[in-house]
């Protein structure tokens, strides 16, 4: 085996990952090549100092009570968040139930709303999910279309 | 899998904190590790490693197989410690020689030069690389995680997976053999 096959081959060999023959074959330049060996012994020691050192850290000791600390902290945070916003939209709720009450034009435009968005809901519940795309894609071609009419006509009307 | 460890997951799924605790106090130091592979420095270790259980255990009713608990948890781990690093490049930083003088005991005072030059040389060698270089080389040496895995935690190809983990052990070897020859002289 030449130096440079023995080169590319080094990681592999190292991983334990070359067929049995390749494998014995760089076994055998490595104990014939010293500068192959000493390669090699180099990236066992470079390696070996990586995994040393990473593994010599530990955490500090109230490491897993800070960790359980954070994670109640978070939650009591949490749950001031939800009360607030429930409150507020609680808030908002009553604010709009009372306008509609104090002003009868209200009620019946909300009694509209109601219908047309029921009456909506069952159209598109009725149609498969293609159809819905299909019927919106529709209504925005339509669209396009009407806008474009207008366009035109503005434009003859200026001309 | 042992039996306990799932036992364990199973009633952290629950929501059961002391079982979470208890998690945390398993992997702890295997997250730290991980985390200080990619960060600089053993602090900032430290918070990404907590970041990280917080983050599981925020997520841990998403765990979809038990048996995954650990490779989810180091998915979390080296992705809060890539964009920490991404993140951090403008705030000021603790290097990696500095912190571990505090942690340093029970050793003799040559012992504890010899590890510190140790840890300042692999500071400078682990900062040539990308955060997701030394992610993929902590997973390939510490975890001892297979290409494929590797390959599938990062979803990239297996061929640049292992070109990263060569070029990575290729700097450190370099790196690492290059400060002990300098020091002959």
């Amino acid at each position: 085996m030449k130096c440079s096959e023995c080169e590319d081959l080094i990681y592999d060999y190292l991983d334990n990952e070359l067929e049995f023959d390749i494998g014995e074959q760089m076994k055998l330049h490595l104990e014939e090549c010293l500068q192959c060996n000493n390669n090699f012994l180099d990236m066992q020691q470079a390696l070996a100092t990586f995994k040393d050192e990473l593994n010599s850290v530990k955490v500090s000791e109230d490491f897993t009570q800070k960790v359980m600390l954070e994670i109640n902290n978070q939650e009591v945070s949490n749950f001031f968040s939800y009360a607030i916003v429930g409150l507020l939209g609680s808030m908002g709720l009553a604010v709009i139930i009372c306008t509609i009450l104090l002003y009868p034009v209200l009620q019946i435009v909300t009694k509209y709303t109601v219908e047309f968005f029921t009456l909506w809901l069952r159209m598109a519940s009725a149609l498969s999910f293609d159809n819905v795309l299909l019927v919106f894609f529709s209504i925005v071609l339509l669209f396009i279309a009407m806008a474009m009419r207008g366009v035109m006509h503005m434009e003859e009307g200026q001309v | 899998m042992d039996e306990s460890l799932r036992e364990l997951i199973e009633k952290a799924r629950a929501g059961n904190k002391n079982a979470f605790a208890t998690l945390v106090q398993r992997f702890q130091n295997r997250i730290l590790s991980v985390a200080y592979g990619v960060i600089d420095n053993q602090q900032d270790a430290e918070d990404i490693a907590q970041e990280t259980f917080i983050k599981a255990y925020n997520s841990i009713g998403k765990l979809n197989h038990v048996e995954g608990f650990y490779k989810w948890l180091l998915r979390i781990a080296v992705n809060t410690s890539i964009n920490y690093k991404k993140n951090a490049v403008s705030t000021p930083k603790v290097p990696i020689d500095e912190i571990n003088k505090l942690i340093s005991q029970g050793e003799t005072p040559e012992e504890y030069v010899e590890k510190r030059e140790g840890i300042k040389k692999l500071g400078a060698v682990l900062a040539e690389l990308t955060p997701e270089y030394r992610a993929i080389l902590v997973l390939r040496e510490i975890e001892g995680l297979s290409y494929d895995e590797i390959a599938n935690l990062f979803a990239i190809p297996l061929g640049t997976v292992k070109s990263r983990i060569n070029h990575a052990r290729e700097k450190l070897r370099q790196g690492l053999t290059r400060g002990e020859k300098n020091e002959m002289f």
